[in-house]
């Protein structure tokens, strides 16, 4: 049986005329156009601002043009499309929740409330929520929430952990934001290592922390001890001044005795800086990046502290120390124990609110009359986004504003903290206003000179816990301030050998 | 149909047949245990969330390295080989935790036993001072460890004032200088003995008074009444009591972490002090687990070692009903 289908004699006739009716006709249209013109013309339109959200859209444009047809100029009408870009009306946003965690008490948040509602006024789609936790939790909580994949959407950071944060690869980059919204970083009292890693700007400006010398003028006039800045040289008082002074505060036995000055030394990452630095030493170096702390100038500077500690009986014990503040609800300057202060902290609001005499800020100490000023403790604390966070450009838009004169300015009023906008932290009307500890214009001129900054490093509290260790066993005559500093620093430098640090921890702005 | 009848004749006279415990069955898990397993679903469904997961997730991270920010990175060996060989911080540690298991756990059971026995005593109102004595072990660990900071304030502290009054002496400088900071925190967990108590005075209770009248018509006074009837009768309850406070003080960390930080010098830096930090101060989370493990495994040592001794001691025969075979 054959498959091929054979055509039938009058269905092929009937196609064969089709087909010559078909040719006959298309002979007989007349040519209209000597050219078809197939290019799309693009136009492209400047757009004036920037709109919420760009559209493309292909429009279609009749286009009258004159041709020839057959010689004979005609005016022929053709379509083109054209691809604009319109600005469209800006869509109603999502409403987004914006979390943002902090440490800092609600007493404070308070404050800070009117600029969160400007804040949520201007930004009517975000939901602000703020987790609010204590400082001796928040390092855990934070980075709890960071591995459980749920991190906030912002955070404060505090300077030990930045280090770590921005090594991780955690934070996200907010140098290219700033700079496109004319923030200016060299505007504000940061330290380079806390909020910028391999080149980059991680951490948006929040607070400084000025290492400050205090004096209760009260104590020194009943005790008869010479006014440093009266009577003693001002800024030329010396180490020699300062010891004698201590000493002249340092009276009495069990609950009645009084000590030359409230100061931790133990920790001395931060508060031995100053006769160390000002005696030429240096606890580290930046171009070797490892710690120094046995180099002959930072032991004589700790040898002759720790005489102040053991020999002079002028420095209050840590054991005293924690014993009278918690049993008085106040430090042992703030009770007046403790003659003189040194406050690593900047929080000289707090001592303004709890001590009932005016106090005064104190020179710094000069190894002698010659020598330079020592450069201002400084340390800051920032706001990071997490690169994780859901609601990026919010979160950003949130650190960005406390970053900002507005909330600068209302921190600095209230006196919370020293604000990191250096137009604003060391404005004398500012945060030191009223009633404003005399001399504070001492603090200011010191702080805008040279900083000292912590030596930020990704194992930073593991090196800090070492090191107060061994200044324990100094303190309890167990080792010497040699043998101390020379252990410390071989542990600390080889943790920091050991630890893998993906960042170049270029210095920025010391 | 026969069979079906038989069945039924079966269920009827209240035997289970074949079919009837098959049908009854839930995944191989017969009704019964079923409703069982469902009651106690809160508490398994939490076990293995909570206990069994992250127990044997530390297992895997404590042969890893983690500091919660960036990928788990395994390290084998590394971090057991690391704490036996390059920390001191590791011995120091476990001995400050030695030297407080030695002297705690025996203190708590003296003082525990001691009280029992004054508590046992038919006095008016003895309630009242059962629940004084226990109510130190439901207090929260942070309100306690509060006031004995304040206990042993030097220049304020109760302690030092009562000493300077009563004998004329200066008290120590307690939780600041390195010789009495850890006797300190010894002196403040002996304090805490109710639960060991309250365990003593149920054992107390327990004892057939015919023993003692037994022993009293052979001659025995009370200490050899004591001796003799209430200690080998108590013998069950102390392993217990020493293989829980054991436990107890081995993860010692509420006093110390209020009160002295470790400190002064690392004087009363307690294991699980020092795993908190090395994880929640440091983020090493891997080398925090692998403290963990080995802690769990000097606890285990411990406990199966007084399981094996207690056939020597323990007096199991207290522990059977009054007047039973």
């Amino acid at each position: 049986m054959s498959h091929i289908r054979l055509l039938a004699r009058r269905r092929f006739l009937k196609l064969m005329g089709l087909g010559v009716a078909g040719g006959v006709l298309a002979g007989c249209t007349p040519q209209v156009v000597e050219k078809v013109v197939k290019e799309t013309v693009i136009v492209e339109k400047p757009v004036e601002k920037v709109v919420e959200k760009e559209v493309t859209k292909v429009v279609e444009k009749v286009v009258k043009e004159t041709v020839l047809v057959e010689g004979t100029p005609k005016v022929v009408e053709r379509v083109v499309k054209e691809t604009v870009i319109v600005e469209a009306k800006p869509a109603p946003q999502k409403p987004v929740t914006l979390r943002y965690f902090t440490p800092w008490p609600r007493l404070r948040l308070d404050k800070m409330q009117p600029h969160f509602d400007e804040f949520i006024a201007t930004h009517p789609n975000i939901n602000l929520v703020i987790d609010e936790v204590t400082w001796d939790v928040w390092a855990q909580k934070l980075s709890v929430t960071m591995a459980g994949g749920v991190p906030p959407d912002c955070s404060l950071m505090d300077s030990r952990a930045a280090s770590l944060y921005m090594d991780s690869g955690v934070c996200m980059e907010l140098g290219s934001r700033f700079e496109a919204d004319g923030i200016n970083h060299d505007d504000y009292l940061t330290v380079g290592y806390e909020t910028w890693c391999d080149g980059k700007w991680y951490l948006a400006p929040f607070i400084a922390i000025l290492g400050v010398m205090m004096y209760n003028p009260v104590m020194f006039e009943e005790y008869g001890i010479p006014d440093p800045w009266e009577e003693q040289g001002g800024t030329d008082w010396t180490w020699e001044d300062f010891r004698n002074t201590l000493k002249m505060a340092t009276r009495g036995e069990g609950m009645q005795r009084t000590w030359g000055i409230h100061w931790q030394p133990w920790r001395a990452y931060r508060n031995l800086k100053w006769p160390v630095y000002g005696n030429g030493g240096r606890w580290w170096r930046a171009d070797t990046w490892r710690y120094t702390l046995t180099e002959p100038k930072n032991l004589e500077a700790t040898d002759w502290v720790m005489e102040m500690y053991h020999e002079d009986g002028s420095i209050v014990p840590a054991s005293d120390a924690s014993q009278l503040e918690s049993a008085m609800g106040m430090s042992p300057f703030a009770a007046q124990r403790c003659a003189m202060a040194w406050d690593d902290t900047g929080d000289i609001s707090h001592l303004v609110a709890t001590a009932d005499f005016p106090f005064a800020i104190a020179p710094m100490p000069k190894r002698d009359k010659s020598a330079d000023p020592p450069p201002i403790h400084l340390h800051t604390d920032n706001h990071f986004v997490p690169t994780e966070s859901s609601q990026p450009d919010a979160a950003y838009e949130f650190v960005k504003m406390i970053a900002l004169p507005g909330m600068q300015t209302t921190i600095g009023i209230h006196r919370l903290h020293c604000p990191a906008l250096r137009s604003v932290g060391l404005d004398k009307e500012g945060i030191y206003a009223k009633p404003p500890p005399a001399r504070i214009d001492y603090l200011v001129e010191h702080a805008a000179g040279e900083s000292s900054p912590v030596f930020v490093n990704p194992t930073l509290n593991e090196q800090n816990r070492i090191w107060e260790g061994y200044m324990d066993r100094i303190l309890l005559k167990e080792m010497s301030v040699e043998e101390a500093l020379s252990a410390a620093e071989k542990e600390m430098n080889e943790l920091l050998a050991s630890n893998e640090t993906s960042c170049n921890w270029e210095p920025r702005c010391w | 149909m026969g069979d079906e009848n038989s069945l039924v004749g079966i269920r009827k006279a209240g035997g289970i047949s074949h079919r009837s415990r098959r049908s009854s069955r839930f995944l191989g898990i017969g009704r019964e245990d079923l409703t069982g397993y469902l009651f106690i679903s809160p508490w398994l469904i939490g076990f293995l969330a909570f206990t069994l997961g992250p127990f044997l997730a530390s297992l895997y991270l404590s042969f890893s390295r983690w500091n919660l920010l960036t990928p788990i990175k395994w390290v084998g060996t590394a971090n057991y080989l690391k704490m036996f060989t390059d920390d001191p911080t590791f011995y120091k540690s476990l001995s400050n935790t030695a030297i407080y298991v030695l002297f705690r756990v025996p203190g708590v059971q003296l003082i525990g036993l001691a009280l029992a026995l004054v508590l046992n005593q038919k006095l008016r109102g003895i309630a009242v001072y059962r629940t004084l004595f226990y109510l130190p072990s439901v207090t929260a660990g942070v309100s306690t460890a509060l006031i004995w900071l304040w206990l042993f304030n030097t220049y304020f502290g109760l302690i030092n004032v009562a000493l300077d009054a009563v004998f004329g002496v200066q008290g120590p400088n307690w939780l600041y200088s390195r010789q009495w900071a850890m006797p300190s925190l010894i002196i403040m967990g002996w304090w805490n003995v109710g639960q060991p108590m309250i365990i003593y005075l149920a054992g107390l209770q327990n004892i057939p008074g015919h023993l003692y009248e037994a022993a009293e018509i052979d001659g025995a006074g009370l200490w050899a009444k004591f001796r003799n009837v209430t200690i080998p009768m108590l013998t069950p309850f102390v392993f217990f009591n020493l293989i829980n406070s054991g436990i107890g003080a081995f993860r010692v960390f509420t006093n110390a972490y209020i009160m002295t930080r470790g400190g002064p010098a690392e004087a009363t830096l307690f294991y699980v002090l020092n795993l908190f930090y090395v994880a929640f101060d440091d983020l090493r989370m891997g080398y925090a687990s692998a403290l963990a493990w080995i802690l769990f495994l000097i606890i285990l040592f411990f406990t199966l070692a007084q399981v094996r001794l207690s056939n020597r001691w323990v007096y199991y025969e207290a522990m059977k009903p009054a007047g039973g075979a």
